[in-house]
């Protein structure tokens, strides 16, 4: 069986690896935007993801913590082990700036213009400062 | 059945782990130092292969046996390693994770410490090796649960 490729994002807050799957969705900038404060109380917390299909892939929102880079090596060794060669993952860097800003959205998430430039920046996955 | 040895960095409870597991180290008897010094992996994790997860045999049953390093943030890794699995071909049913970690003591974590951290070797692996060999009722008791588990669901 041909699996769907899969791409696993993943941040250090959940934030921009939920931005950057986002930005792989058919919905319009407001849709996103209306749509991330409900999402991303579903990752506060390292270890939470949430998985979407879009048109021809699977796109996984992974909050890794501080511990993205033995997330990215546990991804890359256990795919090749267990038969996992379609599924990539993806470390989105984030800043302190937009730490701070990510955990003022989430005191007070009716603010989505403390997330709005990174949300209209998804679409090129750069890093989220 | 899949079963993956978990601990910190994969160097120390889970190696002694999966090598009783796989019948490299005798159950019911003490290994020596040089038991313990001769398994393959022993002691051997780099510090860049932490979170890296790897088959280490298969025992007489035909049971693949991993050990998987998770690192200081276990919360993150080992969510990572569930979903692994899940969208892998392995379901969770035919996998069983197993936290070696439950069998660490002080000496085996001073040792490593000296030995994986700061590359005093030749006085944290001996260490190492004391520690686990004054624990290895522990590891005992740990890897007759699992292979209790493989029985019950071949």
């Amino acid at each position: 069986m041909i699996k769907k490729p899969t791409i696993l994002y993943h941040s250090r807050t959940g934030l921009s690896a939920l931005i950057a799957g986002l930005s792989l969705s058919d919905g319009s900038f407001s849709e996103r935007k209306d749509s991330l404060p409900r999402l991303w109380s579903q990752l506060k917390e390292p270890g939470q993801f949430l998985a979407f299909e879009c048109v021809n892939r699977r796109v996984i929102c992974f909050n890794s913590g501080t511990a993205g880079k033995y997330v990215e090596q546990l991804v890359l060794t256990s795919a090749a082990l267990w038969n996992g060669r379609h599924i990539t993952s993806r470390y989105v860097p984030e800043g302190v700036l937009s730490q701070a800003r990510a955990r003022l959205f989430c005191a007070a998430p009716a603010y989505t213009w403390l997330i709005a430039p990174e949300l209209r920046w998804g679409k090129d996955v750069g890093e989220w400062m | 059945m899949d079963v993956i040895y978990c601990c910190y960095a994969g160097a120390h409870t889970s190696i002694t782990a999966a090598a009783l597991h796989v019948g490299l180290l005798a159950s019911k008897r003490n290994p020596t130092m040089s038991d313990i010094l001769a398994l393959p992996y022993f002691d051997a994790t780099l510090q860049g292969q932490v979170g890296r997860v790897f088959k280490f045999g298969v025992d007489e049953l035909g049971t693949n046996v991993y050990v998987a390093s998770l690192g200081p943030r276990r919360q993150a890794t080992l969510a990572a390693l569930k979903l692994m699995l899940q969208e892998s071909s392995v379901s969770m049913q035919n996998a069983l994770i197993v936290n070696a970690l439950s069998c660490i003591s002080l000496e085996v974590r001073i040792g490593g410490f000296l030995s994986r951290r700061l590359g005093l070797v030749s006085i944290g692996r001996p260490m190492c090796a004391k520690g686990i060999i004054r624990h290895f009722r522990c590891f005992e008791r740990l890897v007759a649960e699992a292979r209790r588990a493989c029985h019950n669901n071949p």
